[in-house]
């Protein structure tokens, strides 16, 4: 079953404070402090000379198993978030690809899954290679993206974001880390600019706890787990107070959540999944054989989860 | 709600593809969007060029032009998929900007379509993302994940931003989509080729060589990526409109598909995208009957 045979993380040098983010973004005090008190973010990461090509080059490059393995590599899917992410017929994942010498590789973006996008991309990748002929073939999957915009700096009352990248290669067999189950709900009732519409910004708040809770419960359902054989939840990097109040509806211990990106890093669009995987193993929050459950959610919306077997 | 379990083990030796072509259909929608009218078309193209030193197009943004994909996706929906066959897969293939740039208009798309399918859009690949989707809908269907799939690709004809090299555009907005199916009927998939790289002065040679695996009898498509190529000798072929870079070749293989005249040949369709030098050919069996 599909693998995920190695995950790396670039996190770009600058930390700002998110009062600095929010002065450019034109939030008020009060705005800015409910960030930080309430959702709990401090600083985001960001590159404000490097462009798209140099982020998902830059992720890759740390990715070491890369280098030995690039002829392996079958596919390239770029999980994003952003429908459009440079001027047309500029397109950095192919720029990456020649930087990479991964030519060879059938190279495309997925996307209009927002942040849960990296998730769609497991399942994808694992589809790929599931049905390829050759059994050693990898596919390489990277997440990251720029803040060049309003909307891919700030989603209004929750979340900053940053530009934290990450790359996964994955297999269609090996013995960790092994994914286990995949549930997806898509609700288009929600697609819209929420900056622009409170009434819809409302319905979506209100409705996103229990679809959240849903769909994580779904994955865990068809993997055959429960919340009991959950040794770590690692979520996507929104903010912290939602997902403290999501472990308390369902009586989930906060301290077995990687949460630890969300000051540190901000909002990293689809990468996130892959920043806080690289942070648990890192920190050897994880032992062999240990299930763990990743859950994001995207606007427009798409909310995922996805049980795997370190 | 789509749910799955640990996928299969890798599927060998590789068997022939479930997937079933049943039905095609295209269209080009006149007109601009209203969409096109809204100020933050202008905000969001004006934040994604800056980096890029690239100047607004004017012209494009105070006429308000350009189409929509979800209203071209809602269209070919609502005009090739029978509520009482639902789809469990959509893939949406784009190459240029809609005119919405941030929608999600696949998850737009799984509201409208029969079967509220898992969908999810494909871009960034010129016209080698429609194989792209196609081999997606491949893996899907031998990996249980779909007995139903559309894929839908659509394009709009303006960029509201001059860009910073000639860019293949089409010539209207335009939407193809293909309706495939793993039970009965239809023409089953019987082969998916490509080759990387293929530079000008070596797509011929590349064109032949993939092609020396069609079978006897099949009708080929060439692309609109292959205007400026010679047909290759020793198979019949025909080509595409040139003016719909990204549908052209899909909506010249679903005449294709519905002239009876054909349903007895094989049906191919190749392309090359000539930003990345990627070479694509799919082919078909001969339609088969329902059982």
């Amino acid at each position: 079953m599909t693998a995920l045979e190695a995950v790396a993380v670039h996190l770009p040098p600058v930390a700002e404070p998110i009062e600095l983010v929010g002065a450019r973004l034109g939030l008020t005090d009060r705005q800015v402090r409910l960030f930080r008190r309430f959702h709990g973010l401090d600083q985001v990461r960001v590159d404000h000379d490097g462009d798209l090509t140099d982020l998902l080059t830059a992720a890759a490059t740390a990715l070491a198993p890369l280098r030995k393995n690039a002829h392996r590599v079958k596919y390239v899917l770029h999980a994003r978030s952003l429908p459009i992410a440079a001027p047309y017929p500029h397109n950095p994942l192919h720029e990456v690809l020649g930087r990479l010498g991964l030519t060879h590789a059938r190279a495309f973006t997925i996307t209009h899954h927002a942040c849960a996008g990296s998730l769609l991309a497991l399942d994808v990748a694992g589809r790929l290679l599931a049905a390829d002929p050759d059994p050693e073939a990898l596919a390489l999957i990277l997440a990251g993206e720029k803040t060049f915009t309003r909307d891919a700096r700030i989603v209004p009352d929750t979340a900053l974001f940053g530009e934290g990248a990450a790359a996964c290669l994955v297999r269609a067999e090996g013995e960790h880390d092994r994914v286990l189950s995949y549930a997806v709900d898509q609700h288009g009732e929600f697609d819209g600019r929420l900056a622009d519409d409170p009434e819809l910004l409302a319905r979506y708040q209100r409705s996103y706890p229990e679809l959240v809770i849903a769909v994580m419960e779904a994955a865990l359902n068809e993997a055959g787990e429960s919340w009991e054989s959950i040794r770590l939840l690692l979520p996507h990097n929104v903010n912290q107070i939602s997902w403290q109040r999501i472990c308390r509806q369902i009586g989930y211990p906060p301290e077995q959540m990687v949460l630890d990106n969300v000051p540190a890093v901000g909002h990293s669009f689809a990468a996130d999944i892959l920043i806080n995987h690289h942070t648990a193993t890192g920190r050897g929050l994880l032992r062999r054989g240990d299930r763990y459950l990743v859950a994001a959610s995207g606007l427009g919306a798409t909310f995922a989860a996805m049980v795997l077997q370190h | 709600m789509r749910v799955r379990g640990p996928l299969p083990a890798t599927t060998l030796p590789r068997t022939a593809s479930p997937l079933r072509l049943t039905a095609a259909h295209a269209l080009d929608l006149a007109g601009n969007s209203p969409l096109a009218a809204d100020p933050d078309l202008r905000t969001f193209t004006a934040d994604l060029v800056r980096r890029y030193g690239l100047p607004l197009d004017e012209d494009a943004l105070t006429g308000a032009r350009g189409q929509s994909y979800t209203a071209l996706g809602e269209l070919v929906v609502r005009q090739l998929v029978d509520p009482g066959r639902p789809v469990d897969l959509l893939v949406l293939v784009y190459a240029s900007p809609d005119v919405r740039p941030g929608q999600a208009v696949a998850t737009q798309l799984s509201g409208v379509c029969p079967g509220e399918p898992l969908s999810f859009a494909v871009c960034d690949e010129g016209v080698a993302g429609t194989f792209s989707a196609l081999a997606v809908a491949d893996a899907y269907a031998r990996t249980g994940g779909a007995r139903r799939a559309l894929l839908i690709v659509v394009e709009q004809a303006h960029l509201h931003h001059r860009p910073h090299r000639a860019a293949r555009l089409p010539d209207r907005h335009s939407a193809a989509a293909l309706l495939w199916e793993t039970e009965s009927g239809g023409r089953p998939l019987q082969l998916l080729r490509s080759a990387n790289d293929v530079r000008s002065g070596h797509v011929m040679g590349a064109l032949h060589e993939l092609c020396a695996e069609l079978p006897a009898g099949a009708l080929l498509v060439l692309g609109p990526g292959l205007v400026e190529e010679a047909a290759p000798g020793g198979v019949e072929s025909r080509r595409a409109r040139t003016g719909s870079p990204y549908t052209g070749g899909w909506a010249a293989l679903g005449e294709a598909l519905a002239d009876p005249g054909l349903a007895g040949r094989p049906l191919a369709l190749a392309d090359r995208e000539p930003e990345t030098g990627r070479l694509d050919l799919a082919c078909w069996a001969p339609q088969e009957p329902p059982e």
